[in-house]
């Protein structure tokens, strides 16, 4: 097996990966009267009762020397889980990885900052929790400063005094000057102003061009249509595609299609806050004849479809669907109050609907979050209830080339005209 | 080559991985003293304080009301030299036990040695315990106690106690890492603990029938080591054997069971 390994420069090699979590492993853990009463219950299966999540499935992939890989998919795919696997933070529950050489992973930045200490100490510090050794620190110290654009007065201020972008600066330039050999990398582009957030991507193109393997998982498909040539599919813990990157980002947006009725809300995996009195059950998005509509492009006209789980009766609710760019930024909102409209008393199960007319949002993905409340209490409020994609739009025909990306997310309807005969000589 | 592989534990102390992390263990040691007496007014002095009031407060009650017994040494010196390596064992257990919790956010976001955070949790306590020794010097000139060649004991009896806090804190960091009741129980225990110490009394008191079972308790032996060590005392070196043996044993089951908990920290913290 090694080598086969040095014969074509494999860097990992992962084999038949698997990882299942156990559901409810902390509440069911997390106190020593559980475990003392399991073993006083002489309950030796107590592990079967639990629901066993399947984050990962006989996940094969071999990544060369050199190579920029994309890893795509829909929230709770695995994409996260495979990372953290191979950056060994969780081990997996059967397979084999193999890895050649030093392995960094970025799936956060600033990582033990702690902001009591200064820019100094947390330049070494979080150096030191990335792998870096003291002298390594201390002769790119010059250089992590400077691509921050930190001022060196501010150096030995603690950091709870930085302004948010100067901390997210500093703890990007950090990571930026890694030198490992494998570099994962999570999400780390969603940080900072538009300025550092271009610098940041043109700090990873510098990466990946000198040679070195790069795993990036995001949901910035333009980002990873600029950096990567080769891109990865995973949905439920499978590796589902494996090719060109143009390619895995259709296949993801067909992936996306056959996925017309959306997962049950009320499952157990959703992150959910409120007292819930009323819960979500289930979204769709429907055309305006209200049949499913099974992909949205800009400018169209669709209706947002929430059907609820009412516990307890609640009177004038108010409802809101916040918009959510990919890179966590909330765009918009639809609100009942904004409208405005009052939705009466809701008693039993009940749908509501919400019609929205020329979305205005730029092709690409897009995120829901659902809350739900009274005068007094949330009810409920579930983050990213909803995966929105929005197609390019033959009606907008100078769309169709993304090679740099859309600036901004949005579009507005406008027109232009040219008058030459009002000029005056 | 890296392998990952479910449960990739072989070695015992992964001593070639703690070495390259070296310059890890000295930051977050840092961090945590830095940290720790950050925005006081007096800073480091309440490291001197806590163990100088509490030799304060037993000379009064122990001392002076319950007139135990202290060698034919004055009482202040007799508690103080007890409580440098006492203060520096339960601070690092204290420490240790919420140490698994307090770094959750570097857990499940990025590798490195986890045996690390115990370590420096004990690390940082080791300052402390340093600038005891300060005082120590101050009430020694005070009462015209002189430093003998048995002082020099204390070297090898601090590594002592760094040994015996590094079985006990790295157990107890597992164990409330994964089960959060130990947060509530190690200070409680840690209390309980001291008293069955001989920090405010002399093993003696007992008679010699409990002195055996007193020395069961690896502690007993490092601080009547100590006290000989600062009172030019004889050593009792069967207690300072067994205390060897005792944290010994502590250590192999204090680092195993962290191996075998380790894997579980990122589900589970």
């Amino acid at each position: 097996m090694l080598s086969d390994m040095e014969k074509t420069e494999t860097i990992i090699q992962i084999q038949q990966l698997s990882k299942q979590y156990r559901l409810g492993q902390k509440v069911v853990f997390d106190t020593l009267r559980e475990r003392l009463s399991h073993i006083y219950r002489k309950h030796p299966d107590h592990f079967s009762e639990q629901k066993v999540v399947q984050a990962l499935k006989d996940f094969n992939l071999n990544i060369n020397k050199g190579e920029v890989l994309g890893i795509i998919g829909f929230n709770g795919s695995g994409k996260s889980t495979l990372l953290k696997v191979i950056s060994r933070i969780t081990p997996p529950s059967t397979g084999e990885i193999r890895i050649r050489g030093s392995v960094s992973s970025l799936l956060d930045i600033g990582l033990g900052f702690h902001p009591d200490l200064t820019g100094r100490e947390n330049i070494y510090l979080n150096g030191a929790i990335l792998g870096m050794k003291r002298g390594e620190i201390t002769t790119k110290f010059a250089d992590i400063v400077a691509f921050s654009g930190i001022d060196e007065k501010f150096l030995d201020t603690p950091v709870k005094r930085y302004s948010s972008g100067m901390f997210v600066r500093l703890a990007f330039s950090i990571a930026a000057h890694l030198d490992s050999d494998l570099l994962l990398i999570d999400e780390v582009l969603a940080v900072g102003d538009f300025e550092f957030q271009k610098k940041c991507l043109d700090k990873i193109d510098d990466i990946t061009s000198s040679k070195r393997t790069v795993l990036f998982v995001s949901h910035n498909l333009v980002a990873i249509e600029r950096l990567c040539h080769r891109t990865i599919v995973i949905n439920a813990g499978e590796k589902v595609f494996d090719g060109e990157t143009s390619e895995a980002i259709e296949h993801f947006y067909n992936l996306h299609k056959r996925q017309t009725v959306p997962d049950n809300l009320l499952s157990p995996d959703i992150i959910r806050s409120g007292n819930g009195d009323v819960k979500f059950k289930k979204i769709q998005i429907l055309d305006e004849d209200l049949n499913l509509k099974p992909e949205v492009s800009t400018g169209d006209n669709f209706t947002i479809k929430i059907d609820l789980d009412v516990q307890q009766k609640i009177l004038n609710p108010r409802i809101a669907v916040y918009v959510k760019s990919n890179l966590g930024q909330t765009l918009f909102r639809l609100y009942n109050i904004d409208s405005p409209q009052c939705l009466g008393c809701i008693e039993k199960h009940a749908s509501i609907y919400c019609s929205i007319k020329n979305i205005p949002l730029l092709p690409g993905n897009y995120y829901l979050n659902l809350w739900i409340a009274d005068q007094f209490n949330t009810h409920d409020f579930v983050e990213h209830a909803y995966n929105l994609i929005i197609w390019k739009s033959a009606r907008l025909s100078t769309l169709n080339t993304p090679e740099s990306g859309y600036p901004g997310n949005v579009f507005v309807e406008h027109k232009w005209k040219m008058d030459t005969s009002s000029i005056q000589n | 080559m890296i392998i990952i592989k479910p449960k990739n534990r072989i070695t015992f102390i992964p001593v070639n991985e703690l070495y390259h992390y070296k310059d890890l263990l000295y930051f977050l040691t840092k961090k945590n003293f830095i940290v720790k007496y950050k925005q006081t007014l007096i800073g480091v002095s309440w490291a001197i304080i806590q163990t100088v009031m509490q030799m304060v407060i037993f000379s009064i009650l122990f001392g002076r009301f319950a007139k135990i017994p202290s060698d034919n040494v004055p009482y202040p010196i007799f508690v103080f030299s007890a409580l440098i390596p006492w203060t520096f064992f339960a601070n690092s257990l204290s420490a240790c036990n919420n140490s698994i919790i307090n770094h959750a956010g570097l857990i499940n976001k990025v590798y490195f040695p986890r045996l690390l955070i115990p370590l420096s949790a004990i690390g940082s306590q080791l300052i402390d315990f340093g600038l005891s020794f300060i005082v120590l010097i101050g009430i020694m000139i005070y009462y015209h106690f002189s430093i003998c060649w048995a002082f020099l004991m204390i070297f090898p009896l601090t590594l002592l106690t760094i040994f015996t806090a590094i079985g006990f804190g790295v157990f107890i960091a597992a164990l409330s890492g994964i089960y959060r009741d130990f947060r509530h129980i190690i200070p409680f225990f840690l209390s309980i603990w001291m008293f069955m110490t001989p920090v405010i009394y002399p093993p003696s008191l007992l008679g010699s029938k409990f002195e055996f079972f007193i020395h069961l308790n690896p502690m007993s032996g490092i601080v009547t080591g100590f006290r000989s060590a600062i009172l030019n005392q004889s050593f009792n070196w069967i207690a300072l054997l067994l205390a060897l043996i005792i944290s010994s044993l502590f250590f192999i089951i204090g680092i195993f069971y962290f191996n075998k908990a380790e894997d579980r920290f990122a589900d589970v913290v």
